[in-house]
């Protein structure tokens, strides 16, 4: 085996197929892989989908002012995504302390939630709402 | 502009390298080195300078990159005027393979497959991930988005009523994505993806040209190739963490240590430029500071005993001339800025008296490790050792000088590892679950460039073969 190798590398050991045949296959593969992920399935990370969908509410809140936050999503991820693309509003997941603006992202119904001492200051019809206290 | 605060780091890090080797850094494989770590050291220095005009002044804007500009106008004329005047180029002691031509195929594989690579990077971080992963926009760009957009209140970023995750990670990459932000007055997501994939591509080409010059240029290619088949190393990078760019640092810093051991006639300046690198690291990430102090007591106070007192003295001086000013720019964030450490701090060290007779601890711990080091990127530390049994090691002396010390401190690396898992305050399991992976990344490189450092060179030993012919 090792003189047909020789025969077609000739000046090289075999065990570099070892490593050259393996990575030809995985960087080739990897590639039409992410290519298809990309171009054909469309795959996306939700951030970019954080960025519109909020994209209107950042511009209503003040900068630097603390922001409570109820979703009806899984907390962990969604709060870090909203935390992300709401800079610079400081937001407080949850109803206490309570601040003066309220940002609401309710994805799984369509109706609007009612939260004691806010008022729905503006409905931007894509789940998010912007709450103000009422006083 | 957009070019210009883009290309500025990479013009000041490569003319601190042309300053310092002016008769080397322009030729041949060389010139690969002097462009991925001026990369690096430019991100590095220009996220200090950006950070500090932050503290200072304001935040970066018109007057921070013609500030920039005239520095980096000083260091090029600098590095042209060292250039010219050492016209002559004395070639350093040459590698023992050197003189063996290069593979041509070798050579086409090598090229295809970092096409294939810089595809493959574009392609998920530009499309599918754009802002990173959880980390991104949690920890790095999070940050990086709060002293961009806090206004005057930036210091928020490293608040405690923040509440963001590791708030005390130092600055290299979350400085490099708010200084070219800044500058350019919006965050588009093409600023990370970029710093993520200069330093992740320069590990790979700092490997190839790193060996190409110690070891001949087959065996760099070799070595970049098996870097290709570690497709867990590009999936990170597009992650738009710190682990790859600390990957960088500790790789870079280990080859101009042993660039050193080789060509002591450029001593001095390789360890002021390893300063540099070894303080990039530590400014990367935590990991970095417990590499430099590994750095400082392997490569200088371990040597005590085998040099001369005033000769370590002589050579730590230059080195720590290298690491001097971001040094200082850390110890500055870290007094100033930063909360304590979530791992390493007074309420996690004084548990350490109860884990130290904790025999199950010690084991879960080291079972974990051992475990995701074999599975890690489906198993490939199988393929590697089997490269290395097979190929074997390269015997001459060329190949051993310093090697022990590279290893040691790879392996003391893996024992603050070990150490910070050890005394978690977070379930063990979940930690080592969801860290372990970006931890073996952080010393993937230089592992790889260890291996292919001491085993032999793909080409036959055409001398030993033709003696066999003959008799």
């Amino acid at each position: 085996m090792e003189s047909r190798i020789n025969k077609f590398f000739p000046g090289m050991r075999w065990p570099v197929l070892l490593i050259v045949i393996p990575a030809l296959l995985i960087g080739i593969y990897s590639l039409l892989n992410n290519l298809s992920e990309v171009v054909i399935e469309k795959k996306r990370s939700d951030v970019a989908e954080y960025e519109n969908r909020f994209a209107s509410v950042r511009k209503d809140l003040p900068a630097n002012a603390y922001v409570n936050y109820v979703t009806d999503q899984e907390y962990a991820p969604d709060f870090i995504r909203v935390r992300y693309v709401l800079i610079p509003a400081r937001m407080v997941y949850g109803l206490s302390p309570r601040h003066e603006y309220l940002v609401v992202q309710y994805l799984n119904s369509a109706k609007i939630p009612n939260f004691e001492g806010y008022t729905l200051k503006k409905n931007f019809k894509n789940g998010v709402m912007l709450f103000q206290r009422s006083r | 502009m957009d070019l210009l605060v883009i290309i500025l780091p990479f013009l000041i890090g490569s003319a601190i390298i042309v300053a310092l080797f002016p008769e080397y850094s322009l030729s041949g494989v060389r010139l690969i080195l002097t462009g991925c770590l001026g990369a690096g050291i430019g991100l590095g220095i220009t996220s200090c300078i950006a950070f500090l005009w932050l503290v200072l002044f304001t935040p970066p804007g018109g007057y921070y990159l013609i500030a920039e500009l005239c520095l980096s106008i000083f260091l090029v004329l600098f590095a042209i005027y060292r250039y010219v005047k050492n016209t002559i180029e004395i070639e350093p002691a040459s590698s023992h393979e050197s003189n063996i031509g290069t593979i041509g195929w070798l050579k086409s594989t090598f090229l295809i497959l970092m096409i294939a690579f810089v595809a493959s990077f574009i392609l998920i971080a530009y499309f599918e991930r754009p802002h990173g992963a959880h980390d991104a926009w949690a920890i790095w760009n999070y940050r990086a988005r709060w002293l961009l957009r806090g206004g005057s209140q930036w210091t928020y970023a490293f608040s405690y009523m923040n509440a963001a995750d590791s708030p005390d990670y130092p600055l290299l990459v979350t400085g490099s994505v708010f200084r070219m932000w800044s500058v350019l007055g919006t965050d588009h997501v093409a600023i990370p993806i970029m710093v993520a994939g200069v330093l992740a591509a320069g590990s790979i080409l700092i490997l190839f040209s790193s060996l190409a010059i110690l070891r001949g240029e087959n065996q760099g290619y070799l070595a970049a190739i098996f870097m290709f088949i570690t497709s867990r190393y590009v999936n990170i990078a597009t992650y738009q963490y710190g682990d790859p760019p600390l990957a960088f640092f500790i790789l870079s810093t280990i080859v101009l240590f042993s660039l050193k051991d080789h060509y002591p006639n450029l001593s001095f300046r390789l360890l002021f430029l390893a300063g540099l690198t070894a303080s990039c690291a530590a400014w990367t990430k935590n990991e970095g500071v417990l590499f430099l102090v590994l750095v400082i007591l392997i490569r200088f106070i371990g040597e005590i005993r085998r040099n001369n007192w005033f000769g370590i003295l002589k050579q730590f001086f230059y080195f720590s001339l290298g690491m001097s000013f971001i040094l200082s720019s850390l110890i500055y964030f870290k007094i100033s800025f930063a909360m304590a450490n979530d791992l390493v701090n007074k309420t996690n060290l004084k548990k350490l008296g109860v884990y130290l007779f904790d025999i199950d601890r010690y084991l879960d711990v080291l079972f974990g490790i051992t475990k995701k080091v074999f599975s890690f990127n489906d198993h490939i530390i199988i393929l590697l050792i089997a490269y290395f049994l097979i190929s074997g090691v390269d015997r001459s002396s060329f190949v051993k000088k310093g090697i022990a010390s590279h290893v040691l401190l790879m392996l003391l690396m893996l024992g603050g590892y070990f150490f910070s898992y050890f005394i978690t305050p977070w379930n063990l399991e979940w930690h080592m679950k969801a860290s372990l992976a970006r931890l073996i990344v952080q010393l993937w490189p230089t592992w790889i460039f260890l291996v292919f450092y001491c085993v032999k060179g793909p080409e036959k030993n055409l001398i030993g073969e033709h003696e066999k012919i003959s008799s």
